[in-house]
């Protein structure tokens, strides 16, 4: 299995939902999952779903301005997976090594519960789209980059060619805006 | 200025980035201050609902991935090399692998000898001769966008419409970047995946060209589809073993009347000798 160099440029790709990106994880990262799955007896289905909830984690993380990666993405990725599958699998206390031990919460913290029901939740996803969708383009990146990528106002102003002080204000500027247009709405009131 | 300090102060505290002194003087206060509170509870449903719907855009990306991926039979390969844990099954299929891989030899060297004859033109020269980057339905989609009543608000027609521009001035790295980005916010708009497609295609990455080109030649409903078929068609010209797959497309296009690309595909099968 050949490792891949998280470097920054690769990182930005993640963080932004780059498909190529995530094919390269796959490429280079599912085959190791996969036999982790058929190892406790479980399928190649199995392992596609585990695959991808735990790359969905590893990303967030990824997204968490105060997060940086220490070890090798495939020891991050192996650990996220495993646990998220023995857990699915009632196996939650087989052993997990000492190395991997640090990363044995992944799953937990991300997958909580938003204290909404399924239909609150649709209905929040619909309307946070439709106010969002209300936006400028411009005041919809810096929210995308800054809420959703977890950039820094710097990393904001160098794709954008803003001023960093700029990035800043705009981002709140923008921010006030939809504020206001979800603040007008039943959802919202009634969450 | 004073706001957005007010707001981030907020913010700091919801993602749990205040020291314990710091929390504890910010709780204090918003108990004292109905305000403040009221404030906590606005910027956290706010800022839940942005990530959620962040995580439904990333979610979406790698589930779309993982779909993609399916359809390349990754993960039947898998299967197959996965199968070591049984050492007996392991060796039937490993002799089967290599059975179906000897199939596949003398097929490709029947294929080889009895098809790729003198006659057979090349097939570089055959998308040479009937690849033309398409930009009139382009242009008259970006036209439209820019002209569809957006009078003081941007949206997501905007971010389409400029990658759409990008591609006509023929900057098609520029656009695929463009095009990307668009679709991880809107996977299912067939417009984007088209013009993706057709940006991989006219900067001579025909394998990604397939990968997206090929889901929109299945679609029901896409305006685009006799298009894309078009297009995929010529993209088999110029990968490796992709000359049969060319040849079945263009035979449906040939029987298609709907396809305003049915002579020339016609015309292609005329020539290869079908």
């Amino acid at each position: 299995m050949q490792e891949i160099t998280i470097d920054g440029a690769y990182l930005a790709e993640l963080r932004k939902g780059s498909p190529k990106a995530f094919e390269e994880l796959y490429s280079r990262y599912f085959r190791m999952v996969e036999d982790m799955v058929f190892k406790f007896n479980g399928g190649t289905e199995d392992a596609r779903d585990v695959f991808q909830e735990a790359l969905f984690v590893f990303v967030k993380k990824l997204r968490e301005p105060e997060f940086v990666l220490t070890s090798k993405a495939s020891t991050y990725i192996y650990a996220i997976a495993r646990n998220l599958y023995l857990k699915k699998a009632g196996k939650a206390t087989v052993e997990i090594s000492m190395d991997q031990q640090q990363f044995s919460f992944f799953g937990e913290k991300e997958s909580a519960e938003t204290g909404m029901s399924p239909t609150e939740k649709d209905a929040m996803l619909t309307m946070m789209d439709d106010k969002l969708g209300q936006l400028e383009e411009d005041c919809r990146s810096v929210i995308i980059y800054s809420f959703y990528q977890g950039l820094s106002h710097a990393q904001i102003a160098g794709l954008t060619g803003y001023t960093e002080a700029f990035v800043k204000v705009k981002k709140f500027r923008c921010l006030e805006y939809l504020r206001k247009l979800v603040k007008a709405t039943d959802i919202f009131k009634n969450l | 200025m004073e706001n957005n300090a007010y707001i981030e102060r907020i913010h700091r505290y919801l993602a749990g980035r205040m020291n314990d002194a710091e929390k504890v003087e910010f709780e204090q206060e918003m108990s004292n201050n109905g305000e403040l509170a009221e404030a906590v509870k606005t910027e956290e449903k706010l800022l839940l609902g942005l990530t959620l719907v962040g995580d439904e855009a990333l979610k979406k990306v790698i589930a779309n991935t993982d779909e993609r991926l399916a359809g390349q039979q990754f993960f039947k390969k898998g299967k197959i090399i996965s199968l070591s844990s049984s050492s007996n099954s392991f060796i039937m299929k490993k002799m089967l692998s290599i059975a179906a891989a000897a199939v596949v030899l003398f097929g490709l060297v029947w294929w080889g000898f009895f098809r790729q004859g003198p006659a057979t033109p090349n097939a570089d020269q055959l998308f040479a001769d009937n690849f033309k980057p398409e930009t009139a339905k382009s242009t008259a989609i970006a036209d439209a966008l820019a002209n569809s009543g957006m009078v003081d608000s941007m949206d997501t027609q905007d971010s389409l419409r400029e990658a759409l521009v990008l591609y006509n001035k023929g900057q098609y790295k520029d656009a695929c970047v463009a095009l990307d980005t668009f679709l991880v916010y809107h996977p299912t708009n067939d417009t984007a995946q088209f013009y993706l497609g057709m940006s991989h295609l006219n900067d001579s990455r025909y394998a990604r060209a397939i990968e997206v080109l090929e889901p929109i030649t299945v679609s029901e409903t896409s305006p685009f589809k006799l298009d894309a078929m078009w297009y995929l068609g010529l993209c088999y010209f110029k990968v490796d073993g992709g000359f049969a797959k060319a040849e079945e497309i263009f035979t449906q296009l040939a029987s298609n009347p709907e396809s305003k690309d049915q002579q020339s595909a016609k015309g292609i099968l005329h020539l290869i000798g079908h």
